[in-house]
């Protein structure tokens, strides 16, 4: 089965400074251990039992968790070397942090791996006798891994209110047509307009808009 | 503590303490959207269950009936006695692990506990100390357990997490249906009044009026009249569906969310152009105006009692056969139980299809056909005028009901019925459809609005299969044939697959039926225009 795809992340227009460039080449050549040191470091908020099976599948129907964060941390990674903008990487970072708004882990424990980065990087560079070139060029890191996190807060708050328009709007489905032989809802004028999409929009008179 | 370098300072380790599984403290307070509100007392009352009370799990006293622990011992000694099959699950699972990663619930969370396999252990560790000698001697070591409060507690969690889908017993080399684990243990757990609201009303309300909503016979004339008159308006066709009319042919039973909720009341209005267009002489019952039976998710008494309604309104009409509508649960009550416990339906007539002719003796017992097969009977014999153009905007996957395809087999029909229909049907992949669907994650009585959480942890594995055939083939409709997963599968697509909506079968079918003396019909039975005859390219 095909794990999710990402369109290649894009580096950010200005061309990093060299010093910069250096580092991240140097993290290139260890794209892998840096992926898996940080796909390490997301799974560790879950039990030690589910850890194995998270990370044993790659078949996205079979283990929708682990394959999803697999794939979408490898497209952060990416845009991470090629110093891509941390705005043009919503998509995997939204895939992660849906997944994780629901799994009861709180918002603390649900963002904490965007910021594990910084020690995934440090212990890469560590590894590879590299240490200096993170005293010369960390910034970038630090508020690269800023703007992720920034990012992922408005995705993690997003995804909470949806569950609670989900809730509400599951009870106005329940009793739709009581609610409006009764004359208390009112549909909404565009959703004739659109062929077919989730649930029709209704307003619930008196109520706050959904 | 001795002194640590900046660099051990940084190793913090973030993971989880790991947990003994026997361990059995739940923090309510802290997992708030993972669990239901619990029976009310007036509820409880009603069905004369033991132990009616207001309460709440996050209280620290649940106010257990006096002797509880002899209450449950008792109970459950009467079940293994009573049921062979609870004796051989308790026995006979070796701890293979083919279950532990088929679970919705498990799969979404991670929670071990959501392991079918050590779901069971939790009851299975009490059967140890109370019922087996060497779980007696051997104590923990051997895997028992003793009954203690926060056990109660535990089972009331997660035994209220299994949606009784059954997808883990497809796996399970022995054959332990872990649904019927799940049925027992909720058993026990009503004979202190522990339960769920969401459960306990519906079963309330159906006991009392025959649906879950508690709907009367005026009110359900009232919304039939309603839903009819907005029928018209959409197609110019006036349907006069009879209801308890005595002496019909056919009996049509169908969950009260089809009369009643979006997005089941255009699968009602599909129903009722199909009997229109057949002119076929069948009625509705006020009384038997549930399909659905949460007795299934309470007590085997109570599906019993439920289950008889219908067949007593069955016997009380005169007809001769039955019709059952788009529900889940509904069909392995029929498929499972019904005969052993209010069978042999002696008094009814094998269906037979008054358009073709075909007999279905696969019905031979319950004397009740599913609608699928009934229209799919049709359609191959060449009796309805579709325009699946007319679902054209629709680029439509099908969604397997845990219970009529694990309980029943029923994965074929409606796919020939949804082919017939409409002109872009896509599958998803395989291993999530067919023996092997993954469940809408609000089956069993969870599908209310306070588990949302859980709902969505255990709608993921669904959700991301129907993200894949939107994102692959432009699928636009999840169809199914089950009120519960019409409700449920809304909200997850919400969150998993955004722009994809639920429809019923008979929705999809409404809409391409061809009717004598229909207007124009330039919108489907939603009121949304129709893409080829806008001549606009689908979503």
């Amino acid at each position: 089965m095909p794990a999710p795809r990402y369109p290649r992340a894009q580096s950010s227009r200005r061309t990093p400074e060299p010093g910069l460039r250096a580092l991240l080449a140097v993290l290139a050549d260890h794209r892998e251990r840096l992926v898996e040191s940080w796909l390490d470091a997301a799974m560790a908020s879950y039990p030690a039992e589910a850890q194995g099976f998270f990370l044993k599948s790659t078949d996205p129907f079979r283990n929708p968790v682990g394959a999803t964060i697999a794939g979408a941390i490898g497209a952060l990674a990416d845009g991470f070397l090629a110093g891509a903008d941390p705005a043009s990487l919503r998509g995997p970072l939204d895939d992660i942090v849906r997944i994780r708004a629901v799994q009861g882990l709180g918002p603390a424990a649900a963002l904490r791996f965007v910021f594990e980065l910084k020690q995934v990087v440090r212990t890469v560079l560590a590894e590879a006798g590299c240490s200096e070139k993170l005293a010369q060029d960390g910034v970038f890191l630090e508020s690269w891994v800023d703007a992720l996190g920034l990012a992922s807060f408005e995705l993690y708050a997003a995804a909470r209110e949806r569950i609670w328009e989900i809730r509400n709007r599951d009870v106005t489905a329940r009793t739709y047509s009581l609610l409006k032989r009764a004359g208390a809802v009112e549909e909404d004028d565009d959703s004739c307009g659109r062929p077919v999409t989730g649930r029709r929009p209704v307003h619930v008179k008196g109520g706050r808009e959904e | 503590m001795g002194h640590k370098t900046e660099e051990q300072l940084l190793q913090i380790d973030y993971a989880p303490p790991k947990r003994d599984w026997t361990d059995p403290s739940v923090d309510f307070e802290a997992r708030k959207g993972t669990w239901s509100y619990p029976g009310k007392a007036k509820n409880l009352q009603y069905m004369g269950f033991p132990n009616p009370r207001d309460w709440s799990p996050t209280d620290a006293d649940w106010q257990l009936p006096e002797g509880w622990e002899k209450i449950i011992h008792d109970g459950f000694k009467e079940r293994l006695e009573k049921y062979r099959s609870l004796k051989v699950f308790m026995d006979i699972c070796v701890r293979c692990g083919a279950c532990a990663d088929k679970c919705h619930f498990y799969i979404g969370s991670g929670d071990p506990k959501n392991m079918p396999v050590l779901r069971a252990e939790l009851l299975r560790s009490i059967y140890r100390q109370d019922f087996t000698t060497t779980g007696k001697l051997l104590g923990a070591l051997g895997g028992s357990r003793k009954l203690t409060p926060e056990v109660l507690k535990e089972w009331f969690y997660y035994f209220f997490q299994c949606t009784e889908c059954r997808r883990c017993s497809v796996f399970c080399p022995y054959g332990i249906d872990t649904a019927e684990i799940t049925m027992l243990a909720r058993e026990l757990l009503n004979l202190v009044g522990l339960n769920i609201n969401w459960v306990m009303e519906p079963v309330a309300n159906c006991h009392r009026t025959g649906n879950h909503l508690g709907i009367e016979p005026h009110t359900f004339k009232d919304n039939i009249d309603f839903l009819m008159d907005e029928l018209a308006d959409i197609t110019g066709v006036r349907c006069e569906p009879s209801i308890n009319r005595k002496g019909a042919e056919i009996l049509f039973v169908i969950p009260s969310a089809d009369y009643f909720a979006d997005p089941g009341i255009y699968t009602f209005m599909g129903y009722m152009l199909l009997f229109k267009y057949l002119d076929l002489d069948i009625t509705l019952s006020a009384y038997a105006s549930e399909g659905g039976n949460f007795g299934l998710f309470t007590s085997h008494d109570t599906i019993k009692k439920l289950n008889y309604k219908v067949y007593h309104e069955a016997k009380r009409l005169g007809v001769k056969w039955l019709i059952g509508g788009e529900c889940g649960h509904m069909w392995r009550v029929l498929h499972q139980y019904m005969n052993t416990m209010n069978g042999p339906v002696d008094f009814l007539e094998v269906p037979k299809s008054p358009i073709t002719g075909t007999v279905f003796d696969n019905a031979r017992s319950a004397k009740i056909i599913h609608i699928c097969e009934f229209t799919a009977d049709l359609i191959k014999n060449g009796k309805l005028k579709l325009d699946p153009s007319r679902n054209d905007h629709r680029r439509v996957t099908f969604h397997d009901s845990c219970n009529p395809a694990r309980a029943m087999g029923l994965f074929e029909e409606p796919r020939y019925v949804l082919k017939a229909a409409c002109n872009h049907f896509f599958e998803m992949p395989e291993n999530t459809i067919r023996e092997q669907t993954f469940c809408c994650a609000g089956g069993a009585g969870l599908g209310n609005d306070e588990n949302m959480e859980m709902r969505l942890r255990g709608g993921l594995p669904r959700g991301s299969a129907v993200r894949y055939v939107r994102d692959k083939h432009g699928v636009n409709t999840l169809s199914c044939v089950c009120a519960i997963d019409r409700a449920t599968l809304s909200g997850l697509c919400e969150y998993w697959a955004p722009e994809v909506g639920v429809s019923g079968v008979h929705e999809l079918l409404g809409n391409a039926l061809v009717m004598p003396g229909e207007n124009e019909r330039p919108t489907d039975l939603r009121g949304t225009p129709i893409a080829a005859r806008e001549g606009a390219d689908h979503a």
